[in-house]
């Protein structure tokens, strides 16, 4: 064991947490609010967030981003690049809806069925960018567009990297200050639209009894839809983000993260919003410090450690969970 | 259970697809009633007609195609994809466990045999370039059967372990929390260099060999004998599945699956037959990575992959969905199919994936029971009258007044 | 006579809500006791704490002069009750409110789960085809049948339970609590739902089973066979027990009539 000796590393350690946490918490919460609605865990919410982060791409090359933007242009081009990563996201997750659980629930299927269409739903999405290679498949005459396939795809630079500020001798550079203030923005958003909006009483009273929210005319449908569109839009936004981060996509993006970030909203209490962010920046932390003794291949044991540490001593999470019972 | 056949009013065949669907159902049903109403010993008879035909199909082979070695690797392929996917369902079909992370046992029982037989040992000298590592190769033929055990017991005891917290949890956190220990047990494949061979695998896997009295038989490259080993396997799988599956722990199975809280109030130790049925298919899983790495010779953390394309998690949950829950001859007809099938049609190659995701989809909305469900499976999955059956459930009765 | 169940101090409180205040409760055995009370009294609540479900915030339980409640890892404010199913092992058994039967289990399969609580657990001798196991099957299934005969719906022994008719499904469901042996039965409102001549058959049924040495407690709506069956009435009301007596006391306790009352003026929006 050798662990860091100077306050910078862990500062540095913590500071990468933060920020990852907050991608986890964008997705966490497309998780927790399906889940509190439908008690079904979207499995494919991982793809949601991978398509986003394509569509982030190509908004970014068709606006030409070829060198780092910065003031007013930077500000201008992200926002326009997010509306296409958050609508395509939203609509995968819609049609997703449509498609693969309304015909389930009209069925009256069962727990496992849902849960075996959602890993359906992801094995195809993600197969599907994998196939997009430019080369023909199963058979068929054409071949299919070249935008994704097995290869990570570069992302754009748009934003140049370089240190803002230091805390503790640790320096905060331009990406990360974005992604927090990014992330947090669209938390206040959504809490507010969740707490102040008619549509939002109508999730929060769905999630907490279906059977009542109907009696008083709630649409169930329609807040199902919204319910997963939301989901998408954030698992969108946070696809361009983490896409610029890293500076590479792939098909294949989608899966661990989408596995940490249900572990976030169980951490925080499924179905709680609230408990989702929390979560999420919460097993960012401790997946990064965690490793700070240990070598960082480890990273992704300690994130589901965590998860089955959860369940195991406080199933409902921290801030309990929210699901109609 | 009584004899007598079930009173199943045959539903009127509506028209069009559904129609055509009811017909066919009807046909399975009746063939089934007919069967069930054979003695006891023609139903004998039947299966180990089956079953002989089945151990003789390596040497029919080459009468059916130019390429007999391909396709008896093949159906050795689909035995051991038969063997996972039993197991499997005993999990889920019977059990109603989601368990994702069904390939983790699998890889244990292989890893466990490497390393029993001295297999990484002395592939980590040979890649050190030690002076001494030729003398390490695995020579220890004989003890293939006592480390298959060893590997079950280990399974055994790593599903005991996940499961004991674990299973008290609603089925969707259990989907997660298993799928995160097969990934665990990738990772740490990968990572302890030291134990597993690291990244870079493990090789020179010694087959199994018979040495008993003056009998020497080494399996050696011959698929055959890997072929009527796990033949004999399914068939005790088989027998052992039926015999419980009528038995009491069969019927608390069924009734954990119904109403987990009602049979616990009716003295059903809920937790307990959930761990047998967990454990037991991690020892099936265990077993049959055992045999996969005494064949292959190589194995790498990669054979632990959730989306391995032959054993990994993912398919083997098609092949019991495809084939059909809670039976028995729906599993291996599932295995037969999905392996089968990419071989035939060969232009589905790299689009496999993407072909079963659809298919699971599919299959889950028009027919989730799958091609051969058992009867009681078929009543739950596509009733609607059911208590654990829509989404929107009420706990009932338990929490009001 | 001997006390069955003997409830002291229960209390029960979900988060802010108090669900059960200090409820004091003794069975007597071979007694047909009566629970009552209006909607959200927590009758319920107070069955899914004597049969292991949820644990009390407060006071004890003993059955039979055993104490209920294990110590076990002590959660804040509340004593650890054994599970559901060791509780049905010890001898008491239940019915639902909202009928939780096995729905595609047969008639006969669903009576042969609670049997099972008696036969063991384990999985080799379950697969095993000596004559021993092959003896306890029959017996089981014998012992089933004759439950079912018990409480008159053996024709309906392979039929699937959610085929029965509803005032069968009920009988299917005393008679699987039946065949876990139990010492004490709790029925959850077995006559919700039954027309006049069904809840007549239901009354004899009862008073059969009670006949049979079992002791029953009973939550039920229906004023006339609470108080044609049973030889006491306990009444709660917002979680506190406000009377207790034999029913002709109860009918004209002046609490009882206010608290039914008053729940009748509001639920008419007085």
């Amino acid at each position: 064991m050798n662990c860091p000796g100077q306050l910078s590393e862990w500062v540095g350690l913590a500071v990468t947490g933060l920020v990852l946490g907050a991608l986890y918490a964008m997705i966490a919460l497309g998780y927790t609010m399906v889940y509190g609605v439908l008690q079904l865990l979207n499995f494919a919410h991982s793809e949601v967030f991978m398509v986003g982060s394509f569509a982030g791409l190509y908004a970014l090359k068709w606006l030409g981003v070829d060198q780092p933007r910065s003031g007013i242009g930077l500000i201008l081009t992200l926002l326009v690049a997010l509306v296409p990563a958050m609508i395509f996201a939203a609509l995968t997750a819609v049609g997703m809806e449509r498609i693969a659980y309304r015909p389930l629930r009209k069925r009256g299927a069962s727990r496992l069925a849902y849960l075996i269409a959602a890993i359906g739903v992801s094995l195809f999405l993600s197969n599907l960018f994998l196939l997009m290679d430019g080369k023909s498949h199963l058979g068929l005459p054409f071949k299919w567009p070249n935008i994704a396939g097995a290869a990570p795809v570069a992302m754009p630079p748009l934003l140049e990297r370089h240190q803002v500020f230091s805390v503790l001798g640790v320096g905060i550079d331009t990406m990360q200050i974005l992604i927090v203030v990014v992330a947090l923005g669209m938390m206040v958003i959504l809490d507010t639209f969740v707490r102040k909006t008619r549509m939002g009483l109508g999730i929060r009273s769905v999630a907490e009894d279906p059977d009542t929210a109907s009696m008083m005319g709630v649409n169930i449908n329609r807040v199902i839809v919204v319910t997963f569109a939301v989901g998408g839009l954030m698992a969108g936004a946070a696809g361009l983000l983490y896409g610029m981060n890293f500076g590479v996509t792939q098909f294949n993006i989608g899966f661990i993260p989408g596995i940490k970030a249900f572990t976030a909203a169980v951490l925080g209490g499924i179905g709680n919003i609230r408990g989702a962010v929390l979560g999420g920046f919460l097993l960012g932390l401790v997946e990064n410090l965690g490793i700070a003794c240990v070598s960082a291949q480890w990273k992704d044991v300690i994130a589901f450690a965590v998860l089955v540490g959860v369940l195991m001593f406080r199933p409902t999470g921290i801030l309990g969970e929210q699901v109609a019972k | 259970m009584s004899g007598t056949p079930r009173s199943q009013a045959e539903s009127p065949a509506p028209k069009g697809p559904a129609g055509l669907r009811a017909q066919i159902d009807n046909v399975g049903e009746s063939l089934r009633q007919r069967y069930r109403a054979l003695p006891r010993f023609a139903r004998w008879g039947i299966t180990m007609a089956l079953f002989i035909l089945a151990a003789l199909l390596p040497h029919f082979m080459p009468y059916l195609s130019s390429r007999s070695n391909y396709w008896v690797a093949i159906i050795l392929k689909i035995g051991l994809a038969a063997l996972l996917a039993l197991g499997l369902n005993i999990v889920v079909g019977f059990a109603g466990l989601l368990d994702l992370g069904y390939v983790a046992f699998f890889a244990i029982g292989a890893y466990t045999y490497a390393i029993m037989t001295g297999a990484v040992r002395f592939t980590l000298a040979q890649r050190e370039s030690l002076p001494n590592f030729a003398e390490l190769i695995p020579t220890f033929h004989m003890y293939f059967w006592l480390i298959l055990f060893v590997a079950m017991g280990v399974a055994l005891l790593a599903g005991v372990i996940l499961g004991t917290p674990t299973l008290r949890l609603r089925g969707d956190y259990l989907a997660i929390v298993t799928l995160g220990f097969g990934e665990i047990v990738r990772i740490v494949a990968r990572n302890l260099r030291d134990i597993t061979g690291g990244p870079l695998g493990v090789k020179s896997i010694p087959h199994p060999a018979i040495n008993v009295g003056s009998v020497h038989y080494d399996f050696g490259l011959n698929n055959n004998p890997y072929y009527w080993l796990v033949l004999v396997l399914i068939s005790i799988v088989i027998f052992f599945v039926h015999r419980v599956n009528n038995s009491r722990v069969g019927r608390a199975w069924a009734a954990i699956r119904e109403d987990e809280i009602a049979a616990a109030a009716m003295g059903v130790p809920t937790v307990r037959m959930k761990l047998l049925a967990f454990a037991t298919g991690a020892s099936i899983a265990s077993i049959a990575g055992a045999i996969y790495a005494s064949q292959v010779v190589y194995i790498d953390p990669q054979i632990a992959t959730l989306l391995n394309p032959t054993f990994g998690s993912i398919i083997v949950l098609s092949m019991v969905v495809l084939g059909g829950m809670g039976g028995i001859w729906g599993p291996i007809l599932g295995a037969a199919a999905i392996i089968f099938l990419p071989e035939y049609f060969r232009t589905l190659g790299d689009a496999r994936f993407l072909v079963f995701g659809a298919a699971l989809v599919v299959i889950m909305i028009f027919r989730p029971q799958g091609l051969i469900p058992s009867r009681r499976r078929a009543a739950e999955l596509t009733g609607h009258d059911i208590h654990e059956g829509t989404v929107f459930e009420t706990q009932h009765g338990v929490t009001s007044a | 006579m001997s006390a069955i169940l003997e409830i002291e101090g229960l209390t029960k409180h979900f988060g802010g809500l108090r669900a059960l205040s200090n409820v004091d409760l003794t069975i007597e055995e071979g007694q047909i006791f009566g629970l009552i009370g209006p909607n959200g009294a927590g009758k319920t609540t107070l069955f899914n704490m004597v049969t292991g479900i949820y644990a009390p915030t407060a006071g004890e339980f003993r059955f039979r002069g055993k104490e209920l409640l294990s110590r076990g890892v002590p959660l804040i404010g509340t004593k650890r009750p054994r599970r559901p199913f060791q509780i049905t092992r010890l001898g008491i058994s239940r019915t639902f409110q909202n009928i939780r039967l096995f729905a595609n289990l047969t008639a006969l399969e669903n009576v042969m789960v609670g049997i099972d609580a008696h036969n063991g657990a384990g999985v080799l001798r379950a697969m095993g085809r000596t004559p021993r196991q092959r003896r306890e099957e029959r017996v089981t299934q014998q012992r089933a049948v004759e439950l079912l005969q018990f409480v008159g719906i053996v024709r309906y022994a392979n039929e699937l339970a959610k085929n029965l008719p509803y005032g069968d499904q009920r009988r299917l469901e005393i008679a699987r609590a039946m065949g876990t042996n139990p010492t004490l039965l709790l029925l959850d409102e077995p006559a919700a739902g039954m027309n006049p001549a069904e809840k007549a058959g239901l009354m004899q049924l009862i008073r059969k089973v009670r006949d049979e040495g079992i002791t029953i407690l009973v939550i039920e709506h229906d004023m006339k066979v609470v108080m044609g069956i049973c030889d006491r009435i306990a009444v709660l009301d917002y979680g506190e027990k406000i009377a207790e007596g034999i029913p002709a006391e109860i009918q004209k306790n002046q609490r009882v009539i206010e608290a039914y009352l008053g729940k009748q003026e509001e639920d008419a929006g007085g």
